[in-house]
């Protein structure tokens, strides 16, 4: 049943507030301030959202109200993920960045420098499975690069050898 | 073992552009394991390169009854926080120091958590030395390489070390120290020693692997 006075776009305005004054809000300034921008603001995108939740979920931890699965489209990746895997930005990454939005290219940004998805998931404030899975896909997608996972670290008596003298050095 | 991120599309077609792209440095881990407020952020912040940051994880376990929620046993999903650091060896190796909740209610997560780890600090307050029990049961099973690390509260030490060891009843050959958490120099020379006992590891590991 839909009624003349009720146009899909106002609908849509209705259901996403958070995205639309997340893009609003976002757009300029990302492109503007790079260089300070690196390290996105420490108040992740979904706090926007909070507002309309806040309420009902007082009580419950900081910054967690969003479910994972609206930033992963649905996605989940329980548990502690590729946490520890590393990701710059590729060479497509940081020419088109601008391509991406919303967590995507927050993420994205972190990896101006190398990052661990630990650290981007500290940075961000995200749960690990949310930047597992966003970072995974950006890395498909070619913006990031994942780098090279050891292969069996703990046989590897060179690489030992060079943790031992880099401790040494601290 | 050959981890997903080698797939083809991670090498994205070449570009002009971007000439800085140096590749990004591996990773390898260290777990520090203990109970809480035993000092695993104080010593991961220790050594670390960047003040300790914390992430968090939701897991997915099957409650025992052992949080308030009393005595139902049912699938539930916990977050999980972690606490973790870095040292940067060089440009294309980092090594990450993870801090965990090393308690039994925790175990459900240590098999992802240890995949890929080079080993262990169990860090233990010899005052509550079962918080490290389970922590212990897991890197033996595991066989990952672990030294226990007696934290040093306020300059006491309660109990001796062979005491401690005995009570862990923790193989001979894997030491039990003291450390101070606070301490950058003894954090140190806790790292070398985990170190030292993962090099003897791997060195057997090779042994063993030219002999059969």
């Amino acid at each position: 049943m839909s009624h003349p006075d009720e146009p899909d776009e106002v609908e849509e305005d209705f259901a996403r507030p958070f995205l639309t004054s997340v893009s609003q809000a976002d757009r300029p300034p990302m492109h503007a301030q790079r260089g300070t921008a690196t390290m996105p603001s420490r108040e992740p995108l979904h706090r926007v959202g909070d507002a309309d939740w806040d309420e009902e979920a007082q009580g419950s931890q900081d910054g967690e109200f969003i479910r994972p699965y609206l930033v992963t489209g649905g996605r989940v990746h329980e548990g502690l993920g590729d946490f520890s895997t590393v990701y710059a930005l590729s060479a497509k990454g940081r020419t088109q960045l601008k391509e991406l939005s919303f967590e995507s290219l927050q993420i994205a940004e972190l990896c101006h420098e190398a990052q661990s998805v630990a650290e981007i998931s500290a940075h961000l404030r995200l749960p690990l499975g949310v930047v597992t899975v966003l970072a995974r896909d950006l890395s498909h997608s070619g913006y990031l690069a994942a780098a090279s996972t050891a292969i069996d670290p703990a046989s590897d008596i060179t690489l030992i050898t060079r943790l031992i003298h880099a401790v040494h050095a601290l | 073992m050959l981890s997903t991120h080698s797939d083809p599309t991670r090498s994205p077609a070449p570009q002009g552009n971007g000439g800085s792209g140096r590749p990004a440095p591996v990773p390898v881990k260290i777990i520090v394991a203990g109970g809480f407020g035993v000092g695993k952020t104080t010593l991961v912040g220790a050594v670390s390169e960047i003040p300790p940051l914390t992430t968090e994880a939701a897991m997915t376990s099957v409650g025992k009854g052992v949080d308030d929620a009393g005595s139902v046993t049912s699938k539930t999903t916990t977050t999980v926080a972690m606490d973790f650091g870095r040292i940067t060896v060089d440009e294309s190796l980092r090594l990450y120091l993870f801090g965990t909740p090393g308690q039994d209610r925790f175990g459900f997560m240590w098999n992802e958590l240890t995949t890929g780890a080079l080993g262990a600090i169990v860090l233990a307050d010899s005052r509550r030395l079962d918080d490290s029990f389970a922590a212990i049961d897991f890197f033996e099973s595991r066989q990952l390489p672990f030294i226990v690390a007696v934290n040093t509260f306020d300059g006491g030490q309660f109990h001796s070390l062979d005491d401690v060891r005995a009570a862990l009843d923790v193989d001979a050959h894997i030491p039990v120290i003291h450390t101070d958490a606070r301490n950058r120099q003894v954090v140190k020379e806790t790292l070398l020693t985990l170190l030292d006992v993962v090099l003897k590891h791997a060195m057997a590991r090779q042994g063993n692997g030219q002999a059969g």
